[in-house]
């Protein structure tokens, strides 16, 4: 037998087996001839409920009373772990002080200007003695904190955990409903009281959940702090150098943050406590109002489940989370935490609410119905669209630069921002935590969104009608691309381009007021000179004229001794121009001293010098605030562009693109043109669309000489490119300054990309607008650029296009030696040298120059008058090759330009290609 | 369009091969394209060539994807994902192929930036999934003998230093200590790595400075240069010599225009006189002078 027992008691699965029999024997045979089966099912449910509800109930106990403790914890820089641990970092700090010091002596001798002695001394100095006070500063900071914090705390403190009990309803989670208004609706039975205990447990564990995270996140703040404080010498010593400097604001970041927690939870924690009678009670009254019918109070199992106790404790629940979201909101470690436990209790309010709903029946059914519908979402989410104003820097008028919507909740613009997000996230007042939750996302990420539609809206609207100012409106709205680059630790600031780290700074309205300021500066001062300044310009004059006719009287002297008809001719035009040029020196002295009498275009040199620093201070500030490219603007172009591209399809016959770009031109269609622009420069091609159009108006060069004449072709090039933009895209077709100049600014950079260098770099920023460069400055720019080419393949692959231009004109296409290869054929002669002789010199290159020698050989003769005659060709090993001169060069290279004409000539009227390869062989050894 | 007596002409072939590494040492682009086009459309055009003419048809198919690499600008961006796919492996053929100069004007005409981050994706989506072999010798990847195609080399590098942004210092030292690495001739080594600068280039993010494909012009004062990939290059400081020799180019230009701008002047004005007339002659024999002058 008592083996038996021995055995029965080793095995667990005989006992398990025994006692689950019993219990179900229990429940099927026993019970139901007590109750009947639903009843008994009840109460074995509300047994186990009992226990939960029995251990969470004693566990809330206690945290309730811990949260008190916690929330009145005053002791941040006294307790020993602080004392000794911030002494070891003060000390060790201490000693590094010296090693700084070295540092500094070694980089002031090396001169590393970011370590120099007069940078970083003075702030080491301050810093070293900083430190030394730094738990004090710390503590200060806190006591600040705390003495808000423990305001709020105090208010709720004195009766300990019974403010909680209360607030949360504890004592009504387990209690039956009593009120004959109550009993009215419900029949207790077993599974009302069943009912009661499960409503009950998830009562407690949301109130659990919320306590612990309260808990949590108060005491990991008082923990972070203690850790912070430790640390603080080492925040002082960061910041005493730029390579430190990241860490000590990350350092005081976070600090601030874990400070800040504190009081925001106990004011959240006193908030709750004090108004959410009051807050509940309101929502009663005014939900009470869209009852149908006046249906009465209903209650569900337990007089927490009574409409009344409900609310409010939905009320308490509500506020605190609020407060864990606005915790997590503002950072730090308690906010990771109120992050955390906002994800643990998501899904336990959401059994609570569908739960409450549906129990609690027609009041609230009805009620979140409404709500759904969204006419509180409406009452949340309003907004408003205003107008975003600047100043026009041509008429100095106010004028739209975009629109701006404003929520206008009561909150203000950021609370407004987070209910409409909560709002238009969940289409009506949600109670589900993961809504609610995506709702503050999508409120708080508004925010940016706002700015970035603020500027794609501004800038596309522009461009559509392509009004005035058209796309400079969509500037500086917004962060651009230079904006996002230069923010805090952003590339160009540690680079130190201060100024271009500045650009972030200021609005296009702004902006535009200094542009406007500027110009009417200008104007009151343009052509006024100050008496000194006439009188001195009238002295120049008679000096001018003096000279002049000294000249001339030395020439007249000449033409008496003459003889020689040819000379005098040429002498008696002499005098002519020099007559000419009396006559008009004469006249404009006689302006000047007339205008100095009358007092005409006189100003005062008080009023200059005003005039003056107002221009340079207008300027200085532009050049503080201009953004470097505007990525908004150019953005909403490329929308439009690509939309275009799309329609147009992959072409790359020049003809073809001709005519689309003529037909664009024709139907105003300013997106298309562009798109083909585009897509002429990609596939090379833009130098043919240039030349397809001709000039609407005389094209004059900075000395006002006619470069392109009215009515001629746009030449190829600069002058021509400039000119494609200005009148076509800006004239014809409407579109502003400053989208055509980005719409340049892409093809040029597509120009270069394909090796066409004559077009590249045609357009650059300065303070923070696009400007058209001059033909001059491209050539240099586009010439920089190429120098940076390895030579041997610069003289491979790129073609004429990067040697000179192109003209088209009664004659035909006409190519014409530039300045960029003048440079190219001198900075890269030795390698020509070598190249000619491997026949790997550009085909079309070559050809191109033969067919422009004069200007070649007109160069190099200059050169040869300024002493640079010859260079060396270099062996593999570095070793003088040959001596050769420019003048050989330039004439192997023309010969054999010429050479591949001939053969290029033969195979267009059907040679061989084989034949012609080898004949090109064959010229190339001769070279 | 090439017809099939053509394509299967010994001759004809050599032709086209000439025809197309002369295209390809200059870099003319747009012909490459088009030759590519052409002779696809030809060898497409003739009923099973492949099938009748297996070596005629595997040597063009090699001069078209050689051509095409060159004429990359011009192709679609379908194409290009396609080539980067398929026949990455061919692009070594070309001499002094530089791969990122030719993607480089597709992604400034991708408009806008977000679209170009797309592209960039989906080439090294292509780039992962490309099975040609870019080395000869197994590779061994875990304790696993894997083929040497471009995805079992992307499985290394990933292994290696990870799937997300390499820095060029843990690039650099899988390019040298790599285990696979150690095994490759030295024209290996710069395939694999070219093909993992390519890779990692093609992960920054247009949208980023150092992304950004343009470069960003500033013409301020003081600080002329150019932003490029991130850093600012400021414009090179000439020398004393260097501004003379472009002084004597601006001066050759200017005296270049004026001449011709004075012909032409008096071109125009010649229409004025009779023919015969003292002045017309004088006209004419100052236009010849200048024109001898040229």
């Amino acid at each position: 037998m008592k083996n038996i027992i021995s055995k029965i008691l080793k095995n667990k699965k005989t006992i398990l087996g025994v006692v689950l029999f019993c219990f179900f024997l229990n429940i099927f045979f026993v019970m139901p001839a007590r109750a009947g089966v639903g009843d008994a099912v009840a109460t074995v449910i509300g047994w186990i409920t009992y226990v939960i509800d029995y251990v969470l109930g004693y566990i809330l106990t206690v945290l309730l009373g811990i949260l008190v403790n916690v929330a009145t914890f005053q002791n941040f820089i006294d307790v020993t772990a602080v004392t000794t641990g911030w002494v070891i970092v003060r000390d060790l700090c201490n000693m590094f002080f010296v090693l700084i010091l070295l540092v500094i002596a070694f980089a002031t001798i090396l001169r590393v200007e970011s370590y120099n002695v007069k940078k970083l001394l003075p702030k080491l100095i301050i810093m070293a003695v900083l430190i030394n006070f730094s738990k004090t500063i710390c503590g200060l900071i806190i006591d600040f904190a705390q003495v808000i914090m423990l305001t709020f705390v105090s208010g709720f403190a004195d009766n300990g955990a019974s403010n909680f009990v209360t607030m949360f309803h504890i004592d009504k989670y387990l209690s039956a409903p009593t009120s004959a208004k109550d009993l009215k609706i419900q029949e207790t039975n077993g599974w009302t009281v069943a009912l009661g205990l499960i409503a009950g447990s998830i009562a407690l564990l949301i109130t659990l959940i919320v306590v612990v995270v309260f808990i949590a996140a108060l005491v990991m703040r008082v923990v972070m702090l203690w850790i912070y404080v430790i640390l603080s010498p080492l925040a002082f010593l960061m910041a005493a150098f730029p390579e430190g400097q990241k860490y000590s604001q990350q350092w005081w970041s976070e600090f601030t943050k874990n400070v800040i927690t504190g009081p925001v939870l106990a004011f959240f924690l006193w908030l709750a406590l004090l108004t959410v009678k009051e807050s509940a009670a309101k929502l009663t009254m005014d939900a009470s109002k869209v009852v149908v019918g006046g249906t009465t109070t209903t209650c569900a199992g337990s007089d927490l489940f009574c409409t009344a106790n409900l609310q409010t404790y939905i009320i308490t629940i509500g506020l605190l989370m609020g407060g864990l979201m606005v915790t997590q909101q503002i950072g730090g470690i308690a906010a990771g935490i109120a992050g955390k436990g906002m994800q643990w209790a998501k899904q336990a309010p959401l059994m609570m609410g569908k739960g409450a709903l549906a129990t609690a029946g027609g009041v609230y059914n009805w009620g979140a119905r409404k709500i759904k519908k969204g006419s509180v979402s409406e009452a949340l989410a309003t907004s408003k669209k205003v107008d975003v104003m600047g100043i026009d820097p041509d008429t100095g008028e106010k004028v739209k630069t975009g629109e701006k919507t404003v929520w206008t909740g009561k909150g203000g613009k950021f609370l407004g921002k987070i209910t409409g997000g909560i709002a238009r996230a969940t289409h009506g007042l949600e109670l589900r935590p993961k809504k609610i939750l995506e709702g503050v996302k999508e409120g708080l990420k508004s925010k940016a969104e706002e700015d970035e539609q603020q500027g794609i809206v501004a800038s596309a609207e522009g461009l559509r009608k392509g009004g005035v100012g058209g796309i400079v409106k969509g500037l500086g709205v917004s962060r651009d691309l230079t904006e996002a680059f230069v923010g805090p630790g952003g590339f160009l600031l540690r680079k130190g381009f201060a100024r271009i780290g500045r650009a972030a700074k200021g609005s296009t309205e702004e902006r535009y007021q200094l542009m406007y300021n500027e110009k009417k500066e200008k104007e009151k001062i343009e052509g006024k000179f100050t008496e000194d300044e006439m009188e001195e310009k009238i002295k120049t004059g008679e000096e001018v004229l003096k000279d002049t006719t000294k000249n001339r009287e030395e020439i007249m002297q000449k033409i008496a001794k003459t003889t020689n008809p040819e000379e005098l001719k040429k002498l008696n035009d002499t005098a002519r121009q020099l007559n000419e040029d009396e006559n008009k020196q004469i006249e404009l002295l006689n302006k000047l001293n007339d205008d100095l009498h009358k007092g005409i275009n006189i100003i005062s040199p008080e009023d200059k010098k005003e005039s003056l620093d107002k221009i340079n201070q207008y300027k200085e500030k532009m050049n503080d605030m201009a953004p470097i490219q505007t990525f908004y603007a150019d953005r909403a172009r490329e929308e439009l562009t690509r939309e275009a591209q799309k329609k147009m399809g992959n072409k790359d016959n020049e003809e073809e693109l001709i005519d689309m770009f003529k037909n664009a031109i024709k139907n105003d269609d300013k997106n298309a043109a562009g798109a083909i622009l585009m897509q002429a420069a990609k596939v090379g091609h833009l130098n043919e669309i240039i030349q397809s159009q001709t000039s609407d108006e005389d094209v004059l060069d900075k000395n006002g000489n006619v470069v392109i004449k009215k009515g001629d072709r746009l030449r190829q090039g600069q002058y021509g490119f400039n000119e494609l933009i200005n009148q076509k895209f800006i004239k014809e077709l409407g579109m502003s300054e400053q989208q055509a100049l980005a719409l340049q600014s892409d093809a040029s950079s597509l120009a270069k990309s394909v090796g066409h260098f004559n077009l590249a770099e045609s357009v650059g920023t300065r303070n923070g607008f696009m400007i058209q460069r001059t033909p001059e400055v491209q050539r240099a720019r586009a010439r920089g650029e190429l120098r940076k080419k390895d030579p041997e393949r610069g003289l491979r692959d790129f073609n004429r296009l990067s040697w000179g231009d192109e003209v088209q004109d009664d004659n035909g296409r006409r190519f014409k030696l530039n300045e960029l290869g003048m440079d190219n054929f001198l900075e890269w002669s030795d390698t020509i040298a070598t190249e000619l002789s491997r026949g790997r010199f550009n085909k079309n290159a070559a050809m191109n120059i033969a067919q422009d020698k004069e200007t070649l050989l007109n160069y190099v003769k200059k050169l040869e008058e300024k002493g640079i005659k010859q260079f060396h060709t270099y062996t593999k090993d570095g070793k003088i090759d040959k001596t050769v001169t420019y003048k050989e060069l330039a004439e192997n290279l023309i010969e054999y330009g010429q050479k591949i004409r001939i053969a290029q000539s033969d195979s267009e009227t059907g040679a061989d290609i084989k034949d012609i390869k080898n004949e090109v062989l064959n010229q190339q050894t001769k070279v | 369009m090439i017809d099939e007596k053509e394509l299967n002409n010994e001759e004809y072939l050599i032709k086209v091969k000439m025809e197309a590494e002369d295209i390809i040492s200059e870099n003319r682009f747009r012909e490459a394209f088009d030759l590519s086009e052409e002779l696809k459309k030809g060898i497409e055009g003739v009923k099973n060539f492949k099938e009748n003419y297996p070596e005629f048809f595997i040597e063009y198919k090699k001069i078209i994807v050689k051509l095409r690499w060159v004429g990359l600008p011009i192709m679609t961006e379908e194409m290009v994902i396609n080539i980067f796919k398929n026949h990455f492996v061919e692009m070594f053929t070309i001499p002094d192929y530089k791969v990122w100069e030719k993607l480089l004007p597709i992604l400034q005409w991708i408009k806008p930036l977000e679209n170009r981050d797309v592209f960039k994706k989906n080439i090294r989506e292509a780039l992962l999934m490309n099975k040609q072999r870019i080395t000869s010798k197994k590779l061994i990847v875990g304790r696993e003998e894997k083929e040497p195609t471009i995805t079992n080399w992307f499985l290394d590098y990933n292994r290696a230093v990870g799937a997300l942004k390499v820095n060029s210092l843990a690039r650099a030292q899988y390019l040298i200590s790599g285990v696979n690495i150690k095994n490759l001739s030295a024209e290996e080594k710069e395939r694999v790595k070219t093909l993992f600068d390519l890779y990692e280039k093609l992960k920054i993010s247009s949208l980023t400075l150092e992304g950004y494909e343009e470069d960003i012009p500033v013409d301020d004062k003081g600080q002329e240069g150019n932003i490029r990939g991130g850093v600012f290059e400021p414009l090179p400081k000439l020398t004393v010599q260097q501004k003379l020799v472009w002084e004597i180019a601006q001066e050759v230009v200017r005296e270049r225009e004026a001449r011709e701008s004075n012909i032409k002047e008096m071109q125009n004005s010649i229409n004025n006189y009779a023919v015969g007339s003292l002045e017309r002659k004088a006209i004419e024999e100052e236009i010849k002078r200048m024109n001898t002058e040229l």
